[in-house]
């Protein structure tokens, strides 16, 4: 069965560290519009997902898939659209959203659990899936 | 008859003599020189390598601290965990995948070194020896999750030579043979410790920069709204231009000193992976020209690596 290896646990580790500073700069550029409890929520998240990327450089995970190139590319197309979503969104509930669904991948990858990363992943789409519906009402509504 | 069959008995010897004794004194200098630097470059290595889980820490240090809020009975333990406490505990545990790491790159730099000093032995016509601690690592040593299989055998390939020259009191006869067995396992090894010095490491460095980051710029933005609410509560209304500069200017002096020692690393590692790129190449010119080693040509260029080597050890030492 392959097993991660150093350089497909160091895209890992980049694709969480971008997210993790998107979140810190989505947190420093409105932090006079959010209330503390939705700081302290989006910094948690944000050390959780910075943690992952250091634990995917140190390796400190064994994950051994049978499909690991395609499991690879289902988490890179989902962190990919959480980053945009970060950049992108306005409402912090919906970042908040986001973020967590990037930390539930995280830890789905770090127990290594080939259902729970599907899962995780599938959540992240369908969130994607959600936001653009949540904008075309708002324009339509607006 | 026998006279002239002496004679050129004895021409012949003295033809040999001269001939033997001008490839003794042929001068390798050059050679030594380029092993002397990359040594020297690799000798602070150590250094780095355990950067790697202090980095980790440090990152978990700023969490801690944001988390705690900063009351005052936690803050020495989170900075200065006591022995064995909860806190010390926590840290390691958080950075534990690192300290294999740490140990095998410290192991791999270490048979890089001693190759390079062998060769540089066998360049001034020495009689080599090694760090016996080395021996061992022919069998023991292992990815460490970081290496790859062709690296861990490099690493391996390397110690064994090692091994061999002390024992075979290999001389400057054999540095050609060297150059010819070994030049594929230098080439793995010093790709394998740049890929993880410039990548892995830095990576790590970005990481905590990051968080280094957030801390401060959190723990300022803390400060404005906590001083607006200090500012309404004396009368200020909302609007009005409230600012307390005089902190933050304090708190970014420490900010900045902490992004310096920072990005000194960051350029210590891109130093150590170009002094790397630079052994690799010239170890592989010295390999290319290994029947004629002792040509200007060959000797300049082995100079040249030498001291742009040697440029990058300032880089270096700047942080470690």
């Amino acid at each position: 069965m392959p097993t991660l290896s150093s350089d497909q646990a160091f895209q890992l580790a980049k694709q969480f560290s971008d997210i993790a500073r998107e979140l810190t700069e989505y947190r420093m550029s409105n932090f006079a519009e959010l209330t503390p409890d939705q700081r302290n929520q989006l910094e948690g998240l944000e050390f959780s997902i910075r943690n992952f990327s250091s634990d995917f450089v140190a390796l400190s995970i064994k994950l051994e898939l049978d499909d690991l190139d395609s499991a690879l590319r289902d988490i890179k197309g989902a962190t990919d659209k959480m980053k945009n979503a970060i950049g992108n969104l306005e409402k912090v509930n919906k970042i908040l959203k986001v973020a967590t669904t990037v930390v539930t991948i995280g830890a789905a990858i770090v127990s290594g659990n080939p259902a729970a990363i599907a899962s995780a992943v599938g959540a992240a789409f369908e969130e994607d899936k959600n936001k653009d519906e949540d904008k075309e009402e708002e324009t339509v509504n607006g | 008859m026998i006279g002239n069959r002496v004679k050129k008995i004895v021409g012949f010897v003295l033809v040999l003599s001269f001939a033997l004794s001008s490839t003794a004194c042929v001068d390798l200098s050059a050679i030594q020189k380029f092993t002397e630097s990359a040594s020297d470059v690799g000798k602070r290595f150590p250094n780095l390598a355990k950067d790697l889980s202090a980095s980790c820490k440090r990152q978990h240090v700023y969490q801690a601290l944001r988390k705690a809020q900063f009351r005052p009975e936690r803050l020495v333990k989170i900075t200065h965990p006591d022995k064995g406490s909860e806190d010390e505990a926590a840290l390691n545990s958080a950075c534990k995948g690192f300290s294999e790491q740490e140990q095998r790159l410290i192991e791999a730099n270490a048979v890089l070194i001693g190759y390079l000093k062998t060769m540089g032995d066998l360049a001034a016509d020495d009689l080599t020896a090694h760090d016996k601690e080395l021996d061992g690592l022919g069998k023991s040593f292992t990815n460490g999750n970081i290496f790859n299989d062709p690296e861990v055998t490099a690493v391996k390939g390397l110690v064994g030579f090692l091994l061999k020259a002390a024992t075979e009191g290999y001389r400057r006869k054999q540095l050609k043979k060297a150059l010819e067995e070994q030049n594929d396992n230098i080439q793995l090894v010093t790709a394998g410790l740049r890929r993880i010095v410039a990548e892995r490491y830095v990576q790590q460095l970005e990481n905590e920069r990051d968080q280094l980051r957030s801390y401060y710029g959190s723990s300022i933005s803390d400060y404005n709204v906590y001083m607006a609410k200090v500012a309404q509560n004396a009368g200020a209304k909302p609007g009005d231009m409230v600012q307390d500069p005089l902190p933050i200017i304090q708190v970014k002096r420490l900010w900045d000193d902490e992004e310096n020692t920072l990005a000194a690393r960051i350029e210590a590692a891109n130093a150590y992976a170009k002094a790397l790129d630079n052994i690799a190449q010239g170890h592989q010119k010295l390999y290319d020209s290994r029947n004629d080693l002792s040509s200007k040509t060959v000797l300049a260029t082995a100079l040249a690596y030498g001291k742009t080597i040697q440029s990058l050890v300032e880089d270096f030492r700047k942080a470690f």
